[in-house]
């Protein structure tokens, strides 16, 4: 059951950095945050509400930085049906069009997905495998970190306690990117991004992983592909054991990569 | 006005699609108090210290309730077994168990508060396990316990523990000699495995103990059941307590019996307020769950492939305590060998208590867990003798009339058209396809899956995926104990209120029940209320279990219809002056010397005003119709076709089949969703749902690791047939259904994944990491 809350409420960016910190939680789709309080793995005295924030809302085209700006508020429902997004992110919008079921599409966000840190989820993985930029704040500073940097663990980020995620910038989607997930379950088992080019193998496995995990092989290095595959730490959950995962990333590969992993 | 035959519109569509209907859950009484229950952090512990003076002195909170705190009152419940503390009385047996209850002014006030009350263990092995708890030298129960009553239906309880909460066993000719003198002897050993009754509502009660009487609105499937026990905790005449049941958001037989009923009895008792207690989904789960079942099944047959002996072995995990257990344990044995000749037979099962959440009933009550071992000993059995599997089943099945267990009801149901009309259906490949040449013992390679589309979106392009299919029947001696009582109630305008103790669970009843009485009364649907059960104001019901509602309830209905007309005869002939033997009653009209009235002029001239009412009763009971037990077999008869991702070992369900043998539909689309409900519920069990302990602990307490059957689970293709011979006891030849489908689904479903994978499986669910590890083992073999 829920605890009685406080709520914070700011139509400006400034207003909603004085509030936060670690009493004061940021929220916006709640669809990570209140579940984590009705569990009691999350108390605090009263949550942040960012979904007034015009600029946590925004998702902006930079042609000439051929980049894509989206606000940490951004639901996954709107990341989906954006035609900008479908343009020039189309796999992001495809993975956001299949996050979770309808509501948590509805209210969830992209900000609270990556912040939660959840290792079972697909966007961290597509961000990371196209080099996505996050920018965080505090009253004090502005940071920019990759999301590599961001997501450290699993539910680890290197946020502080008065910092927010305020924007992604995530370059325009490069030829030969797709992503692919195995989901038996509510949460994903595994995800595979892949950026196939004549001359490179990217490949970001993400969902077993404790965090999404890239490698960057030359097009056609099937032994680093093994070495890198059978390196993973997989997880071992009831989504199946570890030698399972490994089996349908490889499997994945072969089909996409033509090589035996 | 409506026609009150067919498929008519559920009369609850309306307030339950515009969210008005109203559960236990939005149930409040005026100065209600609220409770949080502390659960136990231990699997198996004696409890040395509860530390509540925190919690007292926390805002809001009224009082912290323990088993030492209820005075007279009784400390246990169980209609079988009177082994389940209210609230743990000493020692807990299983992680969740309630220890305590808070009570305070708010929800949030006692949910807070409960965290503060300080429970001190002293830990005892825990035996998470049946083989475990069977071979252990500690005890779960170290005593036994008087039978609450006369014998449950005449299931008397297991007299010494031994962590066995019942035994029992059934038996016929010689089934060893038959064994050992068998052509060919196939045996097959399947795991069920521990299930949540998932409903959307979860359990929910509001209590108010007053001096003399006690009034419990709550999510009880059987109000008079619960009334009964909550009368002995009390000490209070049956009158004094009044169980009301609203409308439940799903039963599924986790809520039949008494549950969370006593708890918040005892403790409005104890606090003085009227009381509300609501469980989360992991209450839920901590509440009741279905029994797991280990089956061992050795089948004989003769040279000509017909049945000579079944021995067969249930080993239930029944947890903590026995609530309905020992009786699902009986009916699993009665249901175990099939509906097939059988001319030895020997079935022993047990079922043990284990450190974990109770069982109890649920759908399919024992069906499911033995029809899992013995429907897939079919298919192997059809594999090793070299026949098709659906002539195997055709060759051995019983025929209308035939004895299933000698002094039951003889056999009401045609299982051979019903398995024909699957495999009409299911358009499987031709037989000669279906039985490739077994390369081992128990192992099939299945030629059909050479010849599957590849429709899996690319994935594995060079093999695609493979395919398989199954069909499974199963019938059940329905424990519907023919007690029943309806009342009908004429108004001066003809309208009509019926009154029953049966649950609205979703299932329809009210609707199929109003239909009855409109058919039976000549009035439109519009016409006919139906009341909500409520102890204090509805009749005398058994139980909402046992898929008996449109059956034994119907008849009652039916014969409280005839009644009414009886009476408004009676008054007919009053009002005119004659002698009965001059009005008689067709067409919805009572006749006078040929004169006809209407029913509300019967009454109106009788009362002399345009007011009155006239009622009839029916009471149905072990006589006439319902005389022999049970009042049907409750029939499963379904077919699936499946395809197995080799790469991720998903399992898609490409067409479900049922057949449902109802004797008569008096609702055919709440029939067929009777149907799709069940046959989905199984597949649940099939392909996802476990209940999984590790250690002391259930690890996946929610939705999101407990995974139900979800919209995009929904087989590609579904067809639903419904077989209306009108064989049944009830009104136009009625049969229950309602678990029937569900049965046979799990085992159907393991057969075509092994027919699709070339090894058969063991056990369900056959979740993708299960398949895949099947798909190695078939790798390996080849």
């Amino acid at each position: 059951m829920l605890p009685e809350l406080g709520l914070v409420r700011s139509d400006d960016l400034d207003g909603v950095l004085a509030a936060v910190d670690y009493d004061h939680a940021p929220y916006a789709g709640g669809t990570e945050l209140v579940p984590a309080m009705g569990l009691g793995l999350r108390r605090p005295a009263a949550v942040v509400d960012l979904k007034r924030v015009e600029a946590l809302r925004g998702i902006d085209v930079d042609a000439g930085a051929a980049t894509v700006t989206i606000g940490a508020a951004v639901t996954h429902r709107r990341l989906s049906d954006h035609p900008a997004v479908r343009e020039h992110l189309p796999t992001l919008a495809a993975a956001a069009s299949r996050v979770g079921n309808a509501r948590v599409r509805s209210t969830g966000t992209v900000g609270g997905n990556l912040c939660f840190a959840e290792p079972r989820s697909d966007l961290g993985c597509v961000l990371v495998a196209l080099g996505a930029t996050a920018e965080v704040r505090s009253a004090r500073v502005t940071r920019t970190l990759s999301i590599d940097e961001l997501i450290v663990g699993a539910f680890e980020t290197s946020l502080e306690p008065d910092e927010i995620l305020t924007t992604i910038a995530v370059p325009f989607e490069p030829p030969g990117m797709s992503y692919w997930k195995l989901q038996s379950y509510e949460r994903p088992t595994l995800g595979v991004a892949l950026v196939v080019s004549e001359s490179r193998w990217e490949v970001t496995v993400g969902a077993a992983t404790e965090r999404p995990t890239r490698a960057v092989l030359a097009a056609g290095d099937t032994a680093g592909l093994a070495a890198f595959v059978d390196g993973l730490e997989l997880s071992d959950d009831m989504t199946g054991p570890p030698e399972y995962k490994r089996s349908v990333l490889r499997s994945h590969l072969g089909r996409n990569l033509g090589a035996t992993a | 006005m409506s026609v009150p035959t067919g498929s008519v519109p559920r009369s609850d569509g309306w307030e339950k699609v515009t969210g008005r209907a109203r559960y236990a859950v939005d149930m409040a009484l005026p100065n209600m108090a609220h409770a949080a229950v502390v659960r136990s952090e231990r699997a198996h512990a004696r409890i040395t210290g509860i530390d509540r003076a925190e919690a007292q002195a926390a805002p809001g909170v009224i009082a912290v309730v323990t088993a030492d705190d209820l005075g007279y009152l009784g400390r246990r419940f169980g209609h079988i077994v009177c082994d389940h503390p209210i609230l743990a009385v000493d020692k807990v047996r299983y992680y969740g168990e309630p220890v305590a209850v808070v009570v305070a002014e708010t929800p949030q006030q006692a949910a807070d508060a409960a965290e503060l009350v300080w429970v001190d263990y002293d830990d005892l092995p825990a035996l998470t396990g049946a083989a475990g708890a069977l071979a252990s030298d500690a005890l779960i129960h170290e005593q036994s316990y008087p039978p609450p009553g006369e014998a449950f239906l005449g299931v008397a309880p297991a007299a010494s523990t031994d962590n066995v909460a019942h035994h029992d066993e059934l038996a016929w000719g010689d089934a060893g000699a038959a064994l050992a003198a068998a052509a060919t002897v196939v045996e097959t050993t399947a795991s069920f495995p521990l299930v949540y009754g998932y409903a959307m509502e979860t359990y929910n009660a509001v209590a108010d103990w007053q001096h003399g009487s006690l009034h419990v609105i709550s999510t009880a499937q059987h109000p008079l059941m619960v009334r009964k026990e909550l009368a002995r905790i009390f000490s209070l005449p049956l009158a004094a307590v009044r169980v009301e049941v609203p409308y439940i958001g799903g039963g599924y037989g986790s809520k039949s019996y008494t549950k969370l009923e006593p708890l918040a009895s005892v403790v409005s008792w104890a606090a003085g307020r009227p009381i509300k207690v609501t469980t989360d989904i992991e209450g839920a789960m901590n509440t009741t769950r279905a029994d797991g079942a280990v089956v061992t099944v050795r089948t004989g047959f003769d040279a000509g492939a017909r049945i000579c002996a079944r021995d067969i072995e249930i080993r239930f995990d029944t947890g903590a305590y026995a609530d309905n257990s020992p009786l699902v344990l009986t009916k699993s044995i009665n249901r175990s060998f099939g509906p097939y000749r059988v001319p030895n037979l020997r079935v022993r099962g047990t079922a043990v208590y284990t450190n974990t959440s109770p069982a109890s009933s649920y759908r399919g009550f024992g069906a499911p867990q033995g029809a899992l071992a013995g429907e897939l000993n079919m298919d192997m059995a059809a594999e090793r003798l070299g026949i098709d599997p659906v002539e195997l089943r055709r060759r051995n099945l019983l025929a209308p009339g035939d004895t299933i267990i000698d002094g039951k009801r003889p056999l009401d149901a045609d299982l051979v058209a019903d398995l024909d009309a699957i495999v009409a259906a299911l358009e499987r490949p031709a037989p000669s396809g279906a039985h490739a040449p077994a390369d081992v013992a128990g192992r099939v390679r299945a030629a059909d899956s050479a010849s599957a589309p590849a429709t899996d979106g690319g994935h594995d392009a060079g093999s695609g995926p493979l395919r398989g299919w199954g069909v499974a029947v199963s019938a059940s001696d329905a424990g519907a104990s023919p007690i029943s009582t309806a009342q009908v109630r004429m108004h001066a305008d003809g309208s009509v209120t019926l009154l029953v103790s049966s649950t609205e669970m979703g299932q329809g009843s009210r609707t199929a029940l109003a239909q009855i009485a409109a058919r039976e009364l000549g009035v439109p649907m519009e016409a006919v209320a139906v009341g909500q059960s409520d102890t204090r104001f509805t009749p005398f019901e058994w139980t909402t279990g046992a898929s008996r509602t449109t059956t034994v309830v119907g008849l009652a209905v039916q014969a409280a219809c005839t009644d009414l007309w009886n009476n408004l005869r009676a008054k007919a002939a009053e009002s005119a002056g004659v002698s009965l033997d001059r009005t008689e009653v067709h067409d919805g009209r009572v006749y006078v010397d040929g004169e006809a009235l209407t029913p509300a002029e019967v009454i109106r001239q009788w009362f002399g005003a345009d007011a009155g009412e006239v009622v009839g009763v029916g009471v149905i009971r072990r006589d006439g119709a319902t005389e022999m037990l049970p009042p049907f077999w409750e029939i499963g008869a379904v077919g699936v076709e499946v395809s197995v991702d080799t790469a991720t070992g998903e399992v898609t369900v490409e067409h479900l089949v049922t057949v449902g043998d109802v004797g008569h539909a008096v609702n055919p689309d709440l029939v067929k969703g009777q149907d799709l409900g069940a046959a989905t519920q199984g597949l649940g069990i099939a392909l996802w749902e476990e209940m999984v302990y590790d250690g002391e602990q259930l690890t996946n307490p929610n939705l999101i690791e407990y995974r139900v059957p979800r919209l995009r689970d929904t087989p590609r293709r579904i067809t639903s047939v419904l077989a209306e011979r009108g064989d049944g006891a009830g009104p136009y030849g009625v049969k229950g259904a309602g678990e029937g489908a569900l049965n046979p689904v799990p085992a159907a479903v393991a057969a075509a994944v092994g027919r699709a994978v070339g090894v058969w499986p063991t056990e369900v669910p056959l979740t993708p990491p299960r398949v895949w590890s099947l798909l190695q083992e078939a790798a390996n073999e080849v």
